[in-house]
């Protein structure tokens, strides 16, 4: 979260609203929102809902949820998903901020691709990529 | 293993209350914002 924090602006610069979805009450959120003087959209999700619906995966060997990251353009379409195998498993603020500028130059479906990053790696990251 | 969204499809929508009370949903930013969703394992 501290590394979302520390680019935010970049965010904001490729047009991009940052939500964060967890399993923690709404006093929780509003506690570490407070603490940490984060400008995300904050969803409590208690209930899993949308937990579930994004398909967060819960690994009762490592400990809890991993975590996972979704990209959607202004046209509402997934264009970039990393489901992480691990707590620290995130990918890097650079690597999403090249994508967003990417969705925002060309902002029609292409071919998806699955990265090396992805094979070599036992989490599940899948990534539009534009080809020539 | 539970259900994964897949890429170049629409994102499943969804409304929730943030921690403020005021109710968000995915399509609100439909035409204006990019969305990057997080998923974290928790704050604690």
């Amino acid at each position: 979260m501290a590394q979302l924090r520390r680019d935010y602006d970049k965010f904001f610069a490729q047009d991009t609203e940052v939500i964060v979805v967890g399993p923690e009450g709404a006093d929780a959120f509003a506690d570490y929102w407070q603490k940490n003087d984060l400008p995300f959209v904050g969803l409590p999700d208690p209930s899993h809902r949308v937990l579930k619906l994004y398909g967060q995966e819960v690994s009762l060997f490592k400990l809890g949820r991993q975590p996972a990251q979704v990209s959607i353009d202004k046209q509402g379409m997934v264009r970039f998903v990393h489901y992480g195998h691990d707590p620290s498993d995130i990918p890097a603020n650079e690597e999403i901020l090249d994508l967003l500028q990417k969705m925002n130059e060309t902002p029609v479906t292409v071919q998806a691709a699955t990265s090396d990053w992805a094979r070599n790696n036992a989490s599940t990251r899948q990534i539009w990529k534009n080809e020539p | 293993m539970s259900k994964r969204v897949e890429l170049n499809q629409p994102a499943p929508d969804f409304t929730l209350a943030d921690f403020k009370g005021s109710e968000v949903s995915l399509s609100n930013f439909r035409g204006k914002k990019n969305i990057l969703l997080v998923f974290n394992r928790g704050f604690f």
